[in-house]
């Protein structure tokens, strides 16, 4: 391991604050600023300045282009219309003073370009250009190629990310393309995923049958098959141009290989994407930011619509304990709600450490051990952290708190008073924080600062859910509902009859069709699809979560899409938990039991259900399935149950 | 397999079928424009001398005749405008076109406005009605309901920016002051880094360095406003505890 020196302190504290230091020196360093007090102090310094800076810089960016244009404008238009005594406006850019500069450049570079215009004509061999190297191409298995203009590229192996000029193309196995330039690749065959940045320059995909995939800020994926060619937009604006067709797309918009245009779940890019997108031997931090943006909530959940982006394991396997982390003057040893997991797999859970505060906790998987990283001062919580794709752990409290810790700082980002007790917090696709209060439903920004507020309901008890096209819904306790926009503008809204004593405290699950289901303590499931149909679901026994593709549970029975049911006879206490993975696998927990079904594309149940001691007798936290790469995790009072 | 020039310049061709080449391990020259991103970031940071003036200020000087004031304006709200006019046409070339036509308009129109403290609200009126008139010419016959189903956003109150207390912002004004003195480079790896939000690879690409460069270079940034920063904070939050079960 390399020793650390006090003259590069400075600049190791600055790596270690971008997470850009060497994974050797990061216990070095962590050493030092435990037990060396220059080294903390300086630590310190260099935060405060740097979150100075950066707020500051967030807020007072420009584009300078922006400026001149609007400049040119003014001056083209000469407007000068005041009214006043004053003096006519002065010029109002300062690139309108240099204008006789620029003019001249523009000259001389028209100059330059027909000089090399002239060059190439002369000098190239037949049918050439000049190729320079205009991309990087990053294998899974960790090498690097680099492409220079009209040369093909196939995806071997476990396929590819290539960069263009900033902008990230992953590569399905087998997937050619050819890069023009800069701003332009041709898709000769396959299945490539792009993510545009910068977000202000046109790039654009083409195909050889002279169609154009162009967009702008934006995510999307183009597949070119023998049945033709696919589009889909996950977020931002897509135009398709095929000779005189020409096609728009926006976010959740699909162009299909039969021509018709079509919505489509961002979620399910996400799904197929994901193990690209987080290969191990990938650009880690950027390929993690885009995955979990394709995902709100990371680590997916059944809050959403009940499928996970991930597989459990191949083969399911008895489940071992992980007791939780002792809490000096815990109230009790219970577990109220579900664990989450944050890109790199690192698991998050709320301890209650009396009755009037909680902690947040990780635990490392290889290293077996848990690792406080932040604690609510007042108020307890009920409801899953959430992990933002930045990666702060952000969780609410009956105090009126929000709270959001940097668990790889150790430290508090931000903290913000929403008025009332928080009852969960979900995260939209923009990235906003919906906030669950008792009189209002607030959004936060990723610093913290409040976006929008619903105040249309003044009972709510329940998180919210975000739908497949980013719509919003949330539910107030007595049964009202409501749709709402991602800039919190109503879309609809309706109310569900009640029994007495009967209230909605769960979040919404959202199925890809848009169609919303909500389910009461007395276990009532209503759903209410996005033409704002409201119907009757059937009543689930018990507080069950019913999943999107239309499986609910019934006591101790499972019930499947087709109406079948099937009975987990050996369960002696109700289901709790559930969740579907992307292989198509429904986990349900018992207590001392997990159950696993291999469901069909339509819901239908197939094979032989399997059941798997899971190593604590207690029942499961409801939603407290949580499946990553090859392992399955339950939340349970007693601690969490792994099963890899 | 390397190419030369030639080899490559033919491979451009584009009725030739392109060349196949094998993977090979190599790292890319940082002297390459083009493999190094071909362009530099226009963005900047707002350090111009009107940055401590309200917008009351600056309406009243653009009155005035003060064509720098207007910048200020122009430089404080584009963000703001240009956010407003994507989320109503959904469409990033279009939204800097009304945001641009938005400014142009305000200009126009600024002895019109009754009380220059309220310039930000009446400059958001302004985009969201140019934005909804470019929603409707596009789709003429549609009613605005219809537009609104399908995904248009409604016309805002006039009250959605908060005018700007400069009481409160000192401290931002003082991190301003640091960053006009720093070097045209420093600033604008600032900007690559907090704007862009660009990993240290992304930024040597961009800027055609070394990654440990760009690490040195950012340290060197960060000592410079760290010692320009007298005023300290204390991070908030607890030394991390490890328990192992």
């Amino acid at each position: 391991m390399t020793a650390i020196q006090d003259d590069d302190r400075e600049l190791l504290l600055s790596l270690y604050i971008d997470g850009e230091l060497e994974a050797e020196r990061i216990p070095l360093v962590e050493e030092k600023l435990r037990t060396d007090p220059l080294w903390k102090s300086e630590f310190e310094a260099l935060r405060a300045s740097e979150d100075k800076v950066s707020k500051t810089v967030e807020s007072n960016w420009y584009d300078q282009e922006f400026t001149e244009k609007v400049a040119e404008r003014l001056k083209t238009r000469k407007i000068q219309s005041w009214t006043s005594d004053a003096p006519p406006p002065r010029e109002p850019s300062v690139l309108l003073r240099y204008l006789p500069w620029a003019a001249a450049c523009a000259a001389l570079l028209l100059f330059g370009l027909l000089v090399t215009t002239w060059y190439l004509q002369h000098n190239r061999k037949p049918g050439g250009t000049l190729g320079a190297t205009v991309a990087t191409v990053r294998m899974l298995d960790g090498s690097e190629t680099e492409l220079h203009a009209g040369e093909l590229f196939t995806a071997e192996g476990a396929g590819a990310c290539a960069n263009v000029d900033g902008t990230l193309l992953w590569l399905r196995p087998g997937a050619q393309l050819t890069v023009q330039g800069a701003r332009k690749v041709t898709l000769q065959n396959g299945e490539v995923l792009a993510v545009v940045r910068p977000d202000v320059v046109p790039f654009q995909i083409a195909l050889p049958s002279q169609a154009t995939v162009e967009a702008l800020g934006t995510r999307f994926d183009v597949a070119l098959n023998a049945q033709g060619v696919r589009v889909r937009v996950v977020e931002g604006h897509v135009q398709y141009k095929d000779g005189a067709k020409l096609v728009d797309l926006l976010g959740a918009q699909a162009l299909g290989t039969d021509g018709a245009l079509k919505r489509f779940d961002p979620r399910e890019a996400a799904l197929e994407w994901k193990e690209l997108l987080v290969a191990p031997a990938s650009n880690a931090p950027v390929q993690a930011e885009h995955a979990a943006s394709l995902w709100p909530q990371v680590g997916g959940g059944p809050e959403h619509n009940g499928q996970t982006p991930a597989s459990g394991p191949d083969v399911l396997k008895e489940g071992r304990l992980v007791p939780y982390p002792k809490v000096d003057n815990a109230a009790d040893g219970g577990q109220y709600a579900p664990a989450v997991a944050g890109l790199d797999g690192t698991l998050f859970v709320l301890r209650p450490a009396n009755d009037k505060s909680m902690q947040l906790w990780n635990y490392d998987d290889q290293a077996k051990s848990w690792t406080k990283c932040g604690a609510a001062v007042s108020g307890i919580s009920q409801h899953a952290p959430v992990v933002t794709p930045k990666g702060l752990v952000v969780f609410g409290t009956s105090s009126g708190e929000v709270y959001a810790y940097s668990p790889r700082e150790h430290k508090q980002a931000w903290q913000k008073n929403v008025g009332s007790s928080v009852f969960g917090v979900c995260a939209a696709y923009n990235g906003a924080l919906l906030c669950s209060t008792y009189a209002r439903l607030v959004a936060l920004d990723a610093e913290g600062r409040e976006a929008w507020s619903f105040d249309g309901f003044t009972d709510i008890q329940a998180p919210a859910a975000v739908g497949p096209d980013g719509t919003i819904y949330v539910a107030s306790r007595s049964g009202k509902l409501a749709a709402l926009d991602a800039s919190g503008t109503p879309l609809r809204q309706t109310r569900v009859t009640l029994g007495t004593s009967e209230l909605l405290f769960l979040p919404p699950v959202v199925a890809p069709s848009g169609k919303a289901w909500f389910t009461s303590t007395a276990g009532q499931i209503a759903a209410w699809s996005a033409t704002g149909q409201l119907e009757p679901v059937g009543n689930a026994g018990r507080v069950a979560l019913p999943l999107g593709l239309g499986v609910e549970a019934v006591g101790t029975k499972l019930r499947f899409a087709d109406g079948s049911e099937l009975d987990l006879k050996n369960a002696q206490e109700p289901l709790s938990a559930l969740a579907l993975d992307a292989s198509g696998q429904l986990y349900a927990s018992t207590p001392g039991t997990l159950w696993r079904v291999k469901l069909d594309a339509g819901g239908k149940r197939s094979g032989v259900p399997e059941a798997k001691p899971s190593a604590s007798a207690e029942a499961a936290v409801p939603g407290g399935i949580m499946i990553l790469p090859g392992k399955v995790i339950v939340t349970t009072p007693a601690g969490l149950v792994i099963h890899d | 397999m390397q190419h030369s020039i030639e080899e490559r310049g033919a491979a451009l061709s584009a009725e030739e079928a392109p060349k196949r080449i094998s993977k090979r391990s190599s790292k890319r020259s940082m002297t390459d424009p083009i493999s190094r991103g071909g362009f530099r970031t226009s963005r900047r940071i707002r350090t111009g001398p009107y940055i401590r003036h309200t917008d009351q200020q600056l309406v009243e000087l653009t009155a005035h005749g003060d064509g720098d004031a207007y910048n200020e304006l122009v430089e404080r709200y584009q963000n703001a405008v240009r956010n407003r006019a994507m989320g109503v046409v959904k469409d990033f070339q279009a939204a800097e076109d009304i945001a641009q036509e938005a400014f142009v308009k305000a200009f126009k129109y600024l002895p019109d406005l009754d009380d220059s403290r309220k310039f930000a609200g009446w400059l958001m009126t302004i985009v969201q009605h140019t934005a909804l008139d470019y929603v409707r010419a596009q789709r003429q016959g549609v009613s605005l309901d219809t537009m609104r189903e399908q995904g248009y956003e409604a016309p805002r109150p006039t009250h959605g920016l908060q005018v700007e207390k400069l009481e409160d912002r000192e401290e931002e004004f003082q991190v301003l002051d640091a960053l006009k003195d720093l070097r045209e480079d420093y600033r604008e790896i600032i900007i690559l880094k907090h704007v862009e939000k660009l990993s240290y690879k992304e930024i040597a690409d961009r800027l055609g360095m070394s990654v440990s460069a760009v690490g040195e270079k950012l340290s060197r940034v960060r000592g410079l406003l760290k010692r320009k920063l007298t005023k300290r904070t204390v991070p908030r939050g607890s030394e991390p505890e490890t328990h192992h079960p």
